[in-house]
């Protein structure tokens, strides 16, 4: 094993037993930053939003807290539209604009983000830097990716969508709150707008949930002992990724989003609640997902809605299943007029079925079975499977040979 | 509460008594199953009605990392007398008694047609 070296500016040898452990508890603590959910602190994140404005040598800026970050994308989309109005009168060209401020999000970056990670990078070996970007930014990313990027690409989406019908005024469907948001922007700003609202990608930075990144920065600093010049700068961008939600960084303002006051996920930490939203901003603002995929609030808020025929008929496979298993296979089972092909006379061992399901090249199997508190489920069973026993076997990993039926099921 | 000899089943979960408490200490190959806001969960729920097991005193229990696609197995031994409880407050399994002995738990899969790939049955 190289030799470990620790100075204030450089950590070599790759990381001790010691280091790693410390990690994984300061892996706990950014994922626990990531998935929060009391409310934002104005005192705290207005000073750490100015001090990055500040490093960055811009002009201190005027921070509003906003509520989600929907609000956060048609409160900037107006406000970018109006500024660019009075600073440049009769010169309307949206992407000459949404290029000019992007440039906000560059300084900032360059001075504490990017600084600082190059800072870092150079200041560490390739052990050193791949034992602690795996504890640390990897271990964060992959417990937080999935629950914060889905928020953002839903949020983006709900977004777009929204000023595509607010721009094109198609209004035919009932109001939602996206729609009466870009209503809203439409109304003071235009179509310019609509344009810069969908557009909010271009000066985001993501907060608390790119928890990965300040995980990996604050661990080389704070438990392999680098100092710095750059984290001198870099402290601003971590209170603001400890203190603050999405934000969007314009010369003028800064819009932070309020952290969600829900955030619920299965064990694979993708969003997904079975009763209600995945994600609930404190204005009311929702999205809805089943283990990652999301989905029409209606299909959990109103079930009745959800039928058979909706479910099979999305063309999106993800929406598909995920229709599918919020129905029930065993409904879906039914209204497909499934084929049995071995019965076993005893209802808790089942009967093995097949459909034909949109877009299977093959018949689907499953294992219709009553369970231990009599409900009816539909199991799905691999192709080969052609006995109720033989499924049965194979759910619970044995050959057929050594599948005994429980004496007692509960 | 029910009680089985050999086999039994408490919704996705099948229990497999392998025999009394050994008197001497194997060696099981997996990872020790940790406690979780200290319980030993044997199933999770995703709607968090997990399978859990009564006390976590005298129970050593480890998730076995040979198993099948989808599965998760468990291997315990029980020092004193435990329960497999459903934690859920509707359609709830019910409970299974557990004397001291050496267990197996199985956690059932189900194959996924669209993705062509087993996972474990959740509920």
């Amino acid at each position: 094993m190289a030799k470990i070296v620790r100075t204030k500016s450089k950590a070599l040898g790759g990381i001790t037993p010691e280091e790693k452990a410390r990690m994984d508890e300061h892996a706990k603590l950014w994922i626990s930053r990531a998935m929060r959910t009391d409310p934002i602190e104005p005192d705290k994140i207005i000073p750490a939003i100015e001090g990055l404005y500040q490093i960055a040598g811009l002009k201190k800026p005027r921070v509003v807290i906003v509520p989600s970050p929907l609000v956060m994308a048609y409160a900037y989309g107006a406000s970018a539209a109006i500024w660019h109005a009075r600073k440049n009168p009769g010169k309307t060209d949206a992407a000459t604009y949404a290029a000019t401020y992007a440039a906000t999000d560059a300084a900032t970056y360059a001075a504490t983000y990017a600084a600082t990670y190059a800072a870092t990078y150079a200041a560490t070996d390739a052990a050193t830097y791949a034992a602690t970007y795996a504890a640390t930014d990897a271990a964060t990313y992959a417990a937080t990716y999935a629950a914060t990027a889905a928020a953002t690409d839903a949020a983006t989406d709900a977004a777009t969508y929204a000023a595509t019908y607010a721009a094109t005024r198609a209004a035919t469907d009932d109001a939602t709150d996206a729609k009466l948001a870009a209503q809203a922007c439409f109304d003071m700003a235009g179509p310019l707008g609509i344009e810069c609202a969908k557009r909010w990608w271009n000066v985001y930075h993501g907060g608390n949930m790119w928890a990965g990144y300040d995980c990996y920065m604050t661990s080389c600093r704070d438990i392999l002992g680098l100092e710095l010049r750059e984290h001198a700068g870099y402290a601003f961008w971590e209170q603001a990724a400890i203190h603050g939600g999405f934000r969007v960084m314009h010369e003028e303002f800064c819009l932070v989003s309020d952290f969600p006051e829900i955030i619920r996920k299965d064990e694979e930490n993708r969003p997904h609640c079975e009763t209600g939203p995945s994600h609930r901003w404190r204005d009311g603002w929702s999205l809805y997902h089943w283990h990652g995929v999301r989905i029409p609030a209606e299909w959990i808020e109103d079930r009745k809605s959800l039928t058979p025929t909706i479910a099979l008929g999305q063309q999106n496979m993800e929406l598909r299943r995920a229709a599918c298993e919020i129905l029930g296979w065993a409904s879906i089972l039914s209204d497909l007029n499934a084929k049995t092909i071995d019965h076993d006379d005893d209802p808790q061992i089942g009967d093995l079925v097949e459909v034909t399901l949109p877009d299977l090249p093959q018949p689907a199997k499953f294992l219709r079975v009553r369970c231990g508190t009599g409900r009816e489920f539909a199991i799905g069973i691999p192709p080969h499977i052609n006995k109720a026993l033989d499924a049965q076997a194979w759910i619970i990993g044995l050959d057929p040979k050594d599948f005994q039926r429980p004496e007692v099921r509960a | 509460m029910k009680s089985f000899q050999k086999i039994a089943a408490q919704g996705e979960i099948t229990i497999r008594r392998i025999g009394d408490v050994p008197t001497k200490c194997g060696t099981v190959s997996g990872i020790p199953l940790t406690l979780e806001r200290g319980k030993l969960i044997i199933g999770h729920s995703e709607t968090g009605h997990h399978h859990v097991l009564e006390r976590a005193s005298g129970a050593a229990v480890t998730v076995l990392d040979r198993a099948p696609e989808g599965m998760r197995i468990l291997h315990a031994i029980l020092a004193e007398p435990n329960k497999l409880i459903h934690e859920r407050g509707h359609d709830t399994h019910e409970t299974i008694e557990l004397p001291p002995g050496e267990y197996e738990f199985r956690i059932a899969r189900e194959f996924d047609h669209y993705a062509e790939l087993a996972r474990q049955s959740a509920d």
